[in-house]
């Protein structure tokens, strides 16, 4: 079958040519802001790099406690270029998390999430979230000393939430402790429900950018013009994201995450064991709060209280009405700043202590 | 006599060989293969860097056709007296 026929069979089953002239048509605007733009499609690429890594990683892990760690030892060891794609596979996970940040303080401090975008913020809220389970339950999947002592502490955590945090807890342990079960579940949630749940959210939230098109900040109302997303904007993103890849590839290359001593669920926790960067500020803020507090337990309190920080920041396009008509907020500017403030410092000092 | 000195010698080294059994070679152990590693990386970077040229070329060249079709839009546009 020759290229002309294929695609006119292609033709009669399916509109194709109707996208080709949709994304000819499709028109973004640029301004001086628009760099933060960008930082989307690098979340969406990266996606892409761990979609494609870890599915090269899932032929060779071994979920079982008993092998998970020598199974890992092995990819690096042994297999061909395997010590490559583990590499990858993790500065790709911390690279997607950073990039997702600043995409979320981005949008944040410009006032995308205003109306009639708040669906878009949520979206992107909630692959935040899932992106940092996604996080910790790949971190987890190591079975090393101190990955086991990380989700000991954040499973643990969750578990102080009134109501429903004794649920979670032995939800997300499948048992009263960190054990063999917790590493199927977390390897059941890293590789079939999070992925599912990912593309479903990225879908939804690709679908709203195109229904409502990019946003434009209010300082910058009137001072836009029009560019075709096809090709300008795409050659521009496919520049930043060669940049991207050479950075991620050359962290990889140069730095490959280290592998500690096998899980022992029976041994104490290593000595100045830290979670990730992206929970340094939360671990920093259960540092502040007494054991106890008011007669009640200080560690309760603190979760208590970053729920209800972190739940704030989630509805906030709902609370934030003068952006929503198109007016400059600046109360929601400087709590966007303080949140933006609080999340550096907190990280930073607790990266430090 | 035997044992003993093997018993000694086992206490002596055995912390030496856990220690080894945890160091893992993150990266190809020999030299050779490590070179190779960082000159693929360099000729990568090398790829990536004609590769954002090319496009950066073309780029400007579909904005140049693009400016140059809007302008002769403009140029058509019939005066009114």
């Amino acid at each position: 079958m020759s290229c002309r026929r294929l695609k006119s069979w292609i033709e009669d089953r399916y509109d194709v040519d109707g996208i080709v002239e949709l994304s000819r048509h499709k028109l973004v605007p640029v301004h001086s802001r628009e760099i933060w733009y960008y930082t989307g499609g690098i979340v969406l690429f990266l996606f892409a790099v761990q979609f494609l890594t870890g599915m090269a990683l899932a032929f060779y892990y071994i979920p079982y406690f008993e092998k998970a760690h020598g199974s890992i030892i092995e990819i690096v060891t042994k297999l061909n270029m395997g010590w490559f794609f583990r590499s990858l596979h993790h500065w790709g996970a911390q690279a997607a998390i950073f990039v997702m940040f600043v995409h979320v303080f981005a949008t944040l401090l410009l006032k995308s999430y205003r109306k009639p975008r708040e669906l878009l913020w949520i979206s992107g809220f909630c692959l935040l979230v899932v992106s940092i389970f996604f996080g910790l339950s790949g971190y987890f999947l190591l079975w090393d000393e101190r990955a086991f002592a990380a989700v000991r502490v954040a499973t643990g955590g969750a578990g102080n939430l009134p109501l429903f945090g004794g649920f979670i807890k032995a939800f997300l342990r499948g048992g009263i402790d960190v054990t063999g079960e917790t590493l199927v579940r977390f390897y059941a949630f890293h590789v079939s429900v999070l992925p599912i749940l990912t593309l479903a959210i990225v879908g939804f939230h690709i679908l709203l950018v195109q229904h409502h098109g990019m946003s434009v900040p209010i300082s910058q109302t009137g001072k836009s013009k029009e560019v075709p997303f096809f090709p300008n904007i795409l050659y521009k993103d496919l520049m930043i994201w060669l940049v991207v890849l050479g950075v991620v590839v050359t962290l990889a290359t140069l730095l490959p995450p280290d592998i500690a001593k096998k899980a022992d669920p029976l041994a104490p926790p290593p000595e100045g064991v830290k979670p990730e960067w992206y929970f340094l500020f939360l671990f920093q803020t259960l540092k502040l709060f007494p054991g106890k507090l008011a007669g009640m337990n200080g560690e309760t309190i603190a979760i208590v209280l970053i729920s209800l920080a972190v739940l704030f920041f989630f509805l906030l396009p709902f609370f934030d009405r003068q952006s929503g008509r198109g007016n400059k907020s600046p109360l929601f500017t400087a709590i966007g700043i303080a949140y933006l403030l609080y999340f550096v410092v907190m990280t930073i000092v607790g990266y430090l202590t | 006599m035997g044992r003993l000195l093997s018993f000694i010698g086992f206490l002596l080294f055995a912390p030496y060989q856990l220690c080894a059994a945890l160091k893992i070679d993150l990266l190809p152990p020999s030299g050779y293969d490590r070179s190779a590693i960082y000159l693929n990386l360099a000729l990568f970077w090398i790829a990536i860097i004609v590769l954002i040229v090319l496009i950066r070329l073309k780029l400007h060249e579909v904005e140049r056709v693009q400016t140059m079709e809007a302008r002769e839009k403009e140029e058509k546009i019939p005066m009114l007296d």
